[in-house]
């Protein structure tokens, strides 16, 4: 693989930038690294599972909008309880995790409709946009 | 005569309040009386920090108000400042653009494109605009903005003369550590750091740790996909060490081998400062003001190619005198951003402007 001169800038008298190219160089063609792409669609996937799919985006009057899956999710999934103290923190994480299983049960039938019509409002607008659109 | 500041609100440890903190400390010394002021009070700055309900009482036309200007304002403050009398001025420390929230927060996306607006609207209430970058200053001439200038963010050593916390130095000294300091924001690709280290980790340093400190705050969703991408990465030498105290953050800088930004957006960049204070030689993603705040310093690269990324932290880890090289470059550009440095520019704006 060979990187283009310009990729590094370093700007110090007693380093040789281009030896330093050089080197990298010749160290990427003795191991074999993963291909960009593959990494690319990794993230993309990993991406695509927890932050969701972008719906639809317009623009009115100047302001841009654009509305994703998890816009409408008002269901926090990605809720963790954890903790950072060695001793304290096991007892915390469990009590708050009690209190969360009890609130969770009481809220989430009504987080999710609510979800539900968001999702609904969303569907209607990117009609409502298309319909604009077409006219 | 006053000088008084003003910002949407402060917080501890973050850069923008800090640098408040530094400018009060100036003008007190250069004989000013300075109070600060908030719209949302913060908890941590009792006897500090007063509420814009109380301005009224030192308003002036005499007066000068340095507001500080970092994502939007309330509605109220907007009115509050087309009101007052006071010649007002406005440091502008940036704001992230709105893209790269999409998806991820609404509230931070309607925000940024609200403070974007007000920035324009603020052009015609302000009678002047500091950039802290030359990179903002920029943003406000695109803006229509006039009596443009740079004050830099003071970086003040006497903030770090504490003991680091020996729980993280138990835990990461003489380990291969590769660092990254900065709130979790999408706008700083920590995707990218994770690649990085992953072909790090693969190819060039087994040993090596990813420390990424950093307040999740508003962030959880962005916070799940980036753990969800270690766990597919199998990466479990990525460590996530959330809002640090003072002495942790000083101990992480003093653990680690190397700073890596992939950041694509930054008005300033405080950490690249911290990190030639501690020894650490950078390398970074050249993308906004990272070049201006590095000066001719660190390392730069113009393309996010991870693999050779991987191996530029590696050949600096394995040449001693490279890194030692590049660090006492760094600590040179250290000294623009000194206390009594940036307290000579800020009298020279101050004497120009109030002239």
């Amino acid at each position: 693989m060979e990187i283009d001169r310009e990729w590094l800038e370093i700007r110090n008298e007693y380093i040789d930038g281009q030896a330093l190219i050089d080197e990298i160089e010749h160290r990427l063609k003795t191991r074999q690294s993963t291909d960009a792409a593959e990494l690319a669609e990794i993230v993309r996937g990993v991406r695509e599972r927890v932050i969701g799919l972008p719906l639809f985006k317009f623009t009115w009057e100047g302001e841009s909008f654009s509305f994703w899956e998890n816009d409408c999710d008002i269901v926090p999934h990605y809720y963790v309880i954890d903790w950072r103290m060695p001793i304290l923190g096991p007892i915390n994480a469990f009590i708050r995790r009690l209190i969360h299983a009890e609130v969770k049960r009481y809220l989430l039938p009504a987080l999710t409709k609510q979800t539900h019509f968001n999702r609904q409002v969303v569907q209607v607008l990117d009609k409502i946009v298309q319909v604009q659109t077409r006219e | 005569m006053q000088i008084h500041q003003f910002s949407a609100t402060v917080a501890y440890g973050d850069a923008a309040s800090n640098h408040i903190l530094s400018v009060q400390r100036m003008l007190r010394e250069l004989g000013y009386q300075s109070r600060i002021f908030c719209d949302l009070m913060p908890s941590h700055f009792e006897g500090q920090v007063e509420p814009i309900s109380r301005y009224a009482r030192y308003s002036s036309p005499d007066n000068l108000l340095i507001c500080h200007f970092a994502l939007s304002y309330s509605p109220v403050v907007m009115s509050w400042l087309r009101q007052i009398p006071d010649r007002k001025v406005m440091i502008y420390h940036n704001i992230t653009p709105d893209r790269f929230f999409e998806g991820i927060d609404l509230v931070m996306v309607k925000a940024a494109q609200t403070g974007r607006r007000q920035l324009g609207e603020l052009s015609a209430i302000m009678d002047a605009g500091w950039g802290v970058s030359a990179y903002n200053c920029a943003e406000l001439e695109s803006l229509g903005w006039r009596n443009v200038d740079v004050l830099p963010i003071i970086f003040d050593p006497a903030r770090y003369q504490i003991r680091p916390a020996c729980r993280v130095l138990a835990r990461w000294k003489d380990k291969f550590n590769v660092l990254f300091v900065g709130r979790i924001s999408p706008n700083k690709c920590f995707e990218d750091l994770i690649l990085t280290f992953y072909e790090l980790k693969r190819s060039v340093r087994p040993d090596a740790n990813l420390l990424l400190v950093g307040a999740t705050s508003r962030m959880q969703l962005y916070m799940a996909f980036l753990r969800a991408l270690v766990e597919r990465l199998d990466l479990p030498d990525v460590f996530f060490a959330g809002h640090v105290t003072n002495s942790e953050l000083i101990a992480y800088y003093q653990c680690a081998d190397v700073y890596l930004s992939m950041s694509e957006h930054e008005g300033f960049c405080v950490p690249l400062l911290e990190s030639a204070y501690f020894g650490l030689p950078v390398v970074a993603y050249k993308a906004a003001a990272i070049p201006e705040t590095l000066g001719n310093s660190g390392i730069l690269f113009t393309r996010k190619d991870y693999a050779a990324v991987a191996e530029l932290i590696g050949l600096l880890a394995e040449r001693v005198q490279w890194k030692e090289q590049i660090v006492a470059q760094q600590r040179e550009r250290l000294q623009d951003f000194t206390y009594e440095r940036i307290k000579e520019q800020l009298q020279h704006l101050l004497s120009q402007f109030l002239s």
